[in-house]
């Protein structure tokens, strides 16, 4: 595999957790998958079933799996996906502080976005979303509060009224 | 409908300005590094369903062909790719920026994307009326293994490690199989949870994973600041002789982006690259490279524009998307009824033309707005985080919801925004997840229709020439990073 590129240093205590959670994360995955699909009833006129497909697929990426953590093991690398879908930030000014804790805020205020709809409506919903999360992430300076405020309600309003007219459906 | 009228239904007003719209949206967001062109054409989706199935075609197509230009422009004047295509084109774009010529460096990139957007629009319509007449005679097994060697060469071709390539594509497979199977009728792997009888829509999977993981990965990066530099446009057109200096590297870089776009699940990013190493190993001069030499963004800007056209080419005769954001354009098609593969051409003609037509055509919108407004766009990338994440996070959710009206696909597409930045965060390339998810379906519909066939026997798979040689591909290709990275190991134990 590409990923045999047996480095000798061994990788650091990061990527190595990292790869660690991955293969377990896929490992707990397929059990769950192959658990699920061997409850399925075999079809008569079917030679191969609806749960064999999934079945094989999850066995697959079991060895696969327990190739990472063998490598893991003997203190082989397994070198990342260079092919990001992300574009790179990574060569800009490097004079600033990342910040991991706005990442579990966007996941939270994301969540809670999502349960707000059903109660208080999705344009409410979409104005205290684009303002909570908008005023999170700004350096809350007044200045930047108030421009928060105008687009979470030009946003709410907008989007809603926008898509309406796109006969798009709301949640 | 023939090429002919394709170009005659652009000019009609409503598929005109669908055009312009989607190539103008394709390059602002393509410029912003916030935001990709595949999780654009995802999150514009479902303001489609309304649309036919040309419009809608004509619009995603530009938007595909703008996202895929956009991002020169940032990356030349600010040295931060907006698409991960245009990460080469820093090497050499930001020097010239910085050295005091901004327009001849945008000059060079733009006329690099329309000339190998121009070419690859060739290959397109030579090469898919080919291929479609040729994969009519494929059968069940052939369409498999197809299938398979699509997502061998999607993990193999992938730069990093190939097992994690392979688990990314398997896991999008595996995402594909919950809710009813179509060829028995039962309901599987749905965890006894009625909202899984329908399965994870794969328009929220995609949103979460191309848009909402961004948002989190860009969340963190909120303070980043950008510098800023003096914008003139002098020398954004080039001289005749800059083009003729040129042609070589233009025509080799195209070649390239053509191919590699042709081979499934492999995106522009990976054609710049080869490009880019290309030009410079052949050149007579490979130390100017990176410091701001015409060669650098000629050869990475022609390529990843020349990806697009390779890309459709497979996606429209065999129905297997040659790249991340072409597997977006897939899956639209599908949610229009349109079926690509081989019969497309007889089926949905106007689809075929629109989307050829739409493919040059943008081209050129691309060439004169870029031209006319990279500077005010490059400004566009001043406006803070702050206000646009959100307004991103909210477009997912509206995209989730209004393909089935379930609040579950807005979760959907929230999960699976966690599970992929979760998945970055390990280094495991996403594309093949994304295309794992678009063929699964069709493998398996395949693999089941050829074994009932012949009665449950796997033998045809190696006893048919072509699926047999599909197969030959796929271990061929499975094995070759080992014999590579053994052989590699090799000569650096010998020095």
């Amino acid at each position: 595999m590409t990923a045999m590129d047996n480095s000798a240093s061994p990788d650091s205590t990061a990527s190595r957790r990292r790869d660690l959670a991955f293969a377990l994360g896929i490992l707990a995955v397929c059990a769950l998958a192959i658990w699920e699909a061997r409850k399925q009833p075999r079809a008569p006129f079917d030679p191969v079933g609806a749960a064999a497909v999934p079945i094989a697929t999850a066995a697959i990426m079991i060895v696969l799996a327990s190739v990472i953590l063998v490598r893991l093991w003997l203190n082989r690398s397994t070198r990342g996906g260079a092919q990001s879908l992300f574009s790179s930030t990574d060569a800009a000014d490097e004079g600033y502080v990342v910040r991991p804790s706005m990442s579990w805020a966007a996941i939270a205020l994301s969540f809670a976005f999502a349960a707000a709809i059903p109660l208080a409506g999705f344009m409410v919903a979409t104005i205290g979303f684009l303002v909570v999360f908008g005023w999170v992430l700004s350096n809350r300076s007044p200045r930047s509060t108030v421009i928060v405020l105008a687009v979470g309600l030009a946003g709410g309003v907008g989007l809603t009224l926008g898509f309406r007219a796109l006969l798009v459906d709301l949640p | 409908m023939d090429l002919a009228q394709g170009f005659l239904y652009l000019l009609q007003p409503a598929p005109l300005g669908l055009l312009c719209l989607g190539t103008l949206l394709g390059i602002i967001v393509g410029a912003l590094p916030g935001l990709t062109g595949g999780a654009l054409l995802a999150l514009t989706l479902p303001i489609t369903y309304r649309m036919s199935s040309p419009d809608a075609v004509t619009l995603m197509t530009a938007m595909y062909v703008g996202g895929i230009s956009g991002g020169l422009i940032t990356a030349t004047l600010m040295r931060i790719p907006g698409e991960p295509s245009s990460v080469v084109t820093t090497l050499d774009g930001f020097p010239m920026a910085r050295a005091g010529r901004p327009g001849r460096a945008l000059g060079l990139g733009i006329s690099a994307s329309l000339i190998g957007g121009a070419l690859s629009w060739v290959a397109l319509v030579t090469l898919s009326p080919l291929l479609a007449r040729w994969a009519l005679i494929f059968g069940p097994f052939e369409n498999f293994a197809l299938v398979l060697m699509a997502l061998v060469l999607i993990a193999s071709l992938s730069t990093g490690s190939m097992i994690k390539g392979l688990l990314s594509g398997s896991l999008g497979m595996l995402v594909s199989y919950p809710g009813v199977d179509e060829t028995s009728g039962q309901l599987r792997l749905t965890l006894g949870l009625h909202e899984m009888a329908g399965g994870f829509s794969n328009l929220a999977v995609i949103l979460g994973v191309f848009a909402i993981s961004q948002v989190l990965a860009d969340a963190m990066h909120v303070d980043q600041k950008f510098e800023r530099l003096d914008m003139g446009v002098r020398g954004i057109f080039l001289s005749p002789r800059d083009y003729v200096r040129q042609s070589w590297n233009i025509l080799r870089s195209a070649v390239i982006g053509i191919w590699i776009g042709i081979l499934p699940g492999v995106g522009a990013s990976i054609s710049s690259i080869v490009a880019y190493s290309t030009a410079k190993t052949m050149s007579k001069t490979p130390e100017k490279f990176g410091t701001g030499f015409d060669d650098g963004i000629v050869a990475s800007e022609t390529a990843n524009n020349a990806n697009t056209g390779g890309a459709l080419i497979p996606m429209i005769t065999l129905g297997i998307p040659g790249s991340p954001a072409a597997s977006i354009l897939l899956a639209a098609l599908l949610l229009h009824n349109v079926q690509p593969g081989p019969t497309l051409f007889t089926n949905h003609p106007d689809v075929v033309n629109a989307l050829m037509a739409t493919h040059l055509a943008a081209h050129v919108v691309m060439y004169v707005m870029m031209v006319a407004g990279c500077m005010l766009i490059a400004r566009l990338m001043y406006v803070h985080r702050a206000y646009i994440l959100p307004i991103i996070v909210v477009l997912c959710a509206i995209g989730a919801y209004a393909e089935n009206g379930r609040m579950f696909d807005v979760g959907t597409a929230l999960a699976f925004g966690v599970v992929g930045f979760a998945l970055e965060l390990c280094a495991v390339p996403l594309g093949p997840l994304v295309i794992g998810l678009i063929l699964a379906p069709l493998a398996e519909q395949q693999l089941r229709a050829g074994l009932m066939a012949s009665d449950g026997s796997l033998l045809p798979l190696v006893q048919r020439p072509l699926a047999a040689s599909f197969l030959v591909v796929s271990v061929f290709f499975f094995f070759w990073p080992l014999w590579r990275d053994a052989r590699r190991r090799r000569a650096a134990l010998s020095t």
